[in-house]
């Protein structure tokens, strides 16, 4: 297997595990976990997130998928450990930014109809795919029309629940009183904008097989290691007290 | 170019070589450099796009102990800088005191003997510019329509001058059509904005004091409850941008 594929795949999970042990082991207040917080959701997200990659790791992807009724099954369940993570994100952070539009689109019927649409689209792909053998992400696959549809499907969802997220991100990220706010905004808009970008773009990439394919992978990566880097400057600001620290101060104050 | 035509340019670069040249300074950016201290790849960037700033021109005055005034009076921009008195008006001087120094005098006045001014004896006044001292300065200049004013004569929106006012600053062109909106002195501006210091600016020491302590009863009073809608306003937005900070952080972090 190409290391352009395990590579990514491994620093993915070591960082979006990493950055969720950290969330889910700092309190939020007193003793309050972070999945009693207000933040809870971004915790489950995480926590499907992790586990999501964590299935696409080679090894893990045997040992699981000799246990699912289908071949490359385990790819199916990762795929939809991320669509949990997509969705639980999105709806929380229509209501962090306060996006009428993202929330009308993300959560309730809407979003439970695109999720819905997504999940079957996936399965039905998967179903119709001669994949004999095990292969995660289906990348030994991918010049089946099926696959691509599977790829597609993804992509599609992920952009339907991060467009209306952009332009609210991008706001904040000029606006957000603290710095360390505006620049955890910019990562999220820029995530955001890059996987719609991926998403709009994917007929291009048909044109491209085998390592080319991988690079193009590599684009929803990084956008994902943008949205989680955002995120976690957030978590930093909120365990560092930063509101208090540089607002806090009196209005009043020369010193 | 002048500033009342179109959109307007710190000082060409052209004019500041002939300037150099008349006051027998080498115009290479190295030699600049050594003269001011100022970086020599800014300058060397400024002379080569045409454009010099207003504070090089007055770097080179001050570092070959020239007049501030006059060597800013030799570029087209600010020709007329010196046709005007150049001492500033009262309103000027006293918007230029901090709102603390102006209630600090409500109190040496209103009792002797629980706020006695000798108190106050060896500590100066908060110096200037400080939180919002520049829009005080356009506001006690302003016949009613300063703002508009400015933007015709510079050229530039009425949004970019609100902004810069947000941000306490002023750049030299709107400075000086400040002044000439306000009819005051074209060297307050600049005085004001930090450009060149009171003393290039021909204040006389202690004219900020010595203001402070002219100023009658209602006027004062007056002052201080203008600052006091600024400052209740500035003290709102610090409230929201840490309640919308908290909410934030606490929803995503």
């Amino acid at each position: 297997m190409s290391p352009l594929y395990y590579v990514p795949v491994t620093l993915m999970l070591i960082v979006c595990g990493s950055l969720t042990f950290h969330r889910l082991n700092t309190p939020v207040q007193g003793n309050m976990k972070a999945l009693e917080g207000k933040a809870q959701a971004i915790s489950a997200s995480g926590i499907f997130l992790t586990l999501g990659y964590l299935l696409l790791i080679p090894p893990v992807y045997g040992v699981v998928d000799q246990m699912m009724p289908t071949t490359n099954g385990t790819d199916l369940l990762s795929k939809y450990l991320s669509l949990m993570a997509v969705a639980l994100l999105g709806g929380h952070l229509s209501r962090a930014y306060g996006s009428v539009k993202a929330r009308r689109w993300t959560v309730g019927g809407p979003g439970a109809i695109a999720l819905g649409l997504a999940a079957s689209g996936l399965l039905w792909c998967l179903a119709t795919t001669n994949a004999p053998e095990q292969s995660p992400q289906l990348a030994a696959y991918a010049d089946q029309p099926s696959v691509r549809l599977y790829v597609w499907f993804m992509l599609a969802y992920v952009a339907y629940i991060v467009f209306p997220l952009i332009k609210p991100a991008y706001l904040d990220s000029r606006r957000n009183p603290l710095r360390v706010g505006r620049i955890a905004s910019g990562f999220i808009a820029a995530g955001f904008a890059m996987s719609f970008i991926r998403a709009l773009t994917y007929p291009l990439e048909l044109a491209g097989s085998g390592d080319l394919l991988h690079l193009y992978m590599l684009a929803s990566y990084v956008s994902t290691a943008f949205v989680v880097g955002g995120l976690a400057l957030f978590a930093y600001a909120r365990r560092t007290r930063k509101p208090q620290a540089e607002l806090g101060r009196s209005a009043l104050s020369i010193d | 170019m002048s500033i009342t035509q179109g959109v307007p340019v710190p000082v060409s670069a052209t004019e500041f070589k002939a300037w150099l040249d008349r006051a027998s300074i080498s115009s290479s950016p190295t030699a600049l450099s050594g003269l001011t201290g100022l970086n020599r790849g800014t300058l060397s960037n400024q002379l080569r796009r045409g454009n010099v700033a207003e504070s090089t021109v007055i770097a080179v005055a001050r570092a070959s102990g020239m007049n501030v005034l006059h060597a800013l009076a030799a570029f087209s921009p600010y020709s007329d800088i010196q046709s005007r008195p150049i001492a500033p008006s009262h309103a000027e001087l006293l918007s230029q005191i901090h709102h603390a120094d102006l209630m600090a005098e409500l109190q040496f006045r209103t009792s002797n003997k629980h706020y006695p001014r000798a108190l106050r004896q060896d500590i100066p006044l908060i110096t200037f510019p400080h939180d919002g001292s520049i829009r005080a300065w356009v506001d006690s200049i302003d016949p009613g329509d300063i703002r508009h004013r400015m933007s015709e004569e510079t050229g530039m929106a009425l949004t970019y001058i609100a902004t810069q006012l947000t941000e306490n600053k002023l750049n030299p062109h709107l400075a000086v059509a400040a002044s000439r909106a306000g009819g005051v002195s074209f060297v307050s501006g600049l005085v004001v904005t930090e450009v060149i210091t009171p003393a290039e600016g021909g204040w006389p020491v202690r004219a900020r004091e010595d203001a402070l302590l002219e100023t009658s009863d209602d006027e004062l009073v007056d002052v201080i409850s203008a600052r006091i809608n600024l400052l209740q306003r500035k003290v709102k937005q610090r409230k929201e941008a840490r309640e919308y900070a908290e909410k934030m952080t606490e929803l995503l972090g």
